[in-house]
């Protein structure tokens, strides 16, 4: 057989080596990714930067309810209120009561945005989740995917272990207790900015209350602090 | 294969697409499997889901246009292999050079019906290798009808000037 024939056979065997090892490395990305609920493509890495945490400022707060978006991996998320939304838990869905509902996630991992009066996106997997008492559990796996389609308007909201803000700054009024309640800052109409807060929060007929670890903590108003 | 112009007075081929069934096979086991992650209720990777459809986009792209790449043709006068999609050879090959056809496949090929077909020239050096065409055996039986053909009549045309 002439040589150019024998080169463009070795070509196409190397491409459908190729070829061959991109299906499989494929085939391997998509098994783990969706069997496998830790899988991470930065993996410890990122875990190894989140654990060098400078956040060691006690920090107690009861403030005014900013717009925040956060997200993570919180123990456990609680909320309050109506809404008109389905409620997607899974593969169900719950239309949600006009007056009053209940629900409570377990070990919910995903996004969570919420203003003063309502949670305006909810967007994760949890392990578990109570909708007005009754449990939802998974079926074939071990996760539930959840979301919202609608606002909810909320009468109280809480997250615990634990949400991670790595900057927060508006204008608010309110206490603060720093250390334990070793200094007291009373803000009214103040801008506060805070960095890298690891800790719980809840929502409240418009009170914020926050209590974790901050790295640092500035106020710019009649009152003009900055902790670090 | 496709004939044309009527009675058997062109033949065209192309590379026959059962090359290809191991990579549809490729593409088949994926989007199987996606279906199953999706039945099974689990969580499917976004990132995961987009690169298997670039795969597979990219592998139905790659052997359509590899499929594309090499057309054999078989007319009264010429075997002629042309090679290329934007920038294209043609190599013609007088049908009264042609000495011999052989055609190779191994047992998968046999099943399928499909294989290699070489057409030398008086020379192993110098030979149109048509891969992995459909039919082999009607190809070559086609090849061999017209060599016969062009050999008839330029036998006739020597004796006629006679």
């Amino acid at each position: 057989m002439p040589e150019h024939y024998e080169i463009h056979h070795h070509k196409s065997n190397n491409l459908r080596w190729i070829m061959f090892s991109a299906f499989l490395a494929i085939l391997v990305f998509l098994i783990i990714t969706a069997f496998s609920d830790n899988f991470s493509f930065t993996g410890n890495l990122v875990n190894g930067i989140k654990q060098q945490s400078n956040s060691t400022i006690k920090f107690n707060a009861e403030l005014t309810t900013p717009s925040m978006d956060a997200g993570g991996n919180f123990e456990k998320v609680e909320f309050q209120g109506n809404s008109e939304s389905f409620f997607y838990v899974g593969n169900e869905k719950f239309q949600l009561n006009a007056k009053n509902n209940y629900i409570v996630m377990n070990n919910y991992t995903g996004a969570i945005a919420f203003d003063s009066q309502n949670i305006v996106k909810l967007n994760g997997k949890a392990t578990k989740v109570f909708i007005n008492g009754i449990p939802v559990e998974p079926k074939t796996n071990d996760i539930l995917k959840v979301s919202l389609d609608k606002d909810f308007s909320y009468t109280s909201l809480s997250i615990e272990n634990e949400i991670k803000i790595s900057k927060l700054s508006y204008i608010t009024t309110g206490e603060i207790r720093i250390n334990g309640g070793k200094k007291i800052f009373t803000l009214d109409n103040e801008q506060i900015s805070l960095k890298n807060f690891i800790g719980d929060v809840s929502a409240e007929n418009n009170k914020f209350k926050m209590s974790g670890l901050i790295e640092k903590l500035d106020i710019a108003g009649e009152t003009k602090i900055s902790l670090s | 294969m496709s004939k044309k112009d009527g009675e058997d007075d062109l033949l065209k081929v192309r590379s026959s697409r059962k090359v290809y069934i191991p990579v549809y096979l490729m593409i088949l086991i994926l989007l199987f499997t996606i279906g199953a992650i999706k039945y099974m209720g689990r969580e499917l990777n976004s990132f995961a889901f987009r690169i298997t459809l670039i795969f597979s986009v990219l592998c139905m792209l790659m052997t359509e246009s590899h499929r594309f790449r090499n057309l054999y043709e078989i007319n009264n006068s010429s075997l002629i292999h042309t090679k290329g999609i934007l920038f294209q050879s043609t190599k013609r090959t007088d049908l009264l050079s042609v000495s011999d056809a052989e055609i190779k496949q191994n047992p998968w090929q046999r099943m399928l019906n499909y294989g290699t077909v070489e057409a030398a020239v008086f020379s192993k050096d110098s030979m149109t290798v048509m891969h992995d065409i459909d039919k082999p055996m009607e190809f070559v039986v086609f090849l061999e009808g017209k060599m016969a053909n062009k050999r008839g009549a330029g036998g006739q045309q020597r004796g006629g000037r006679k």
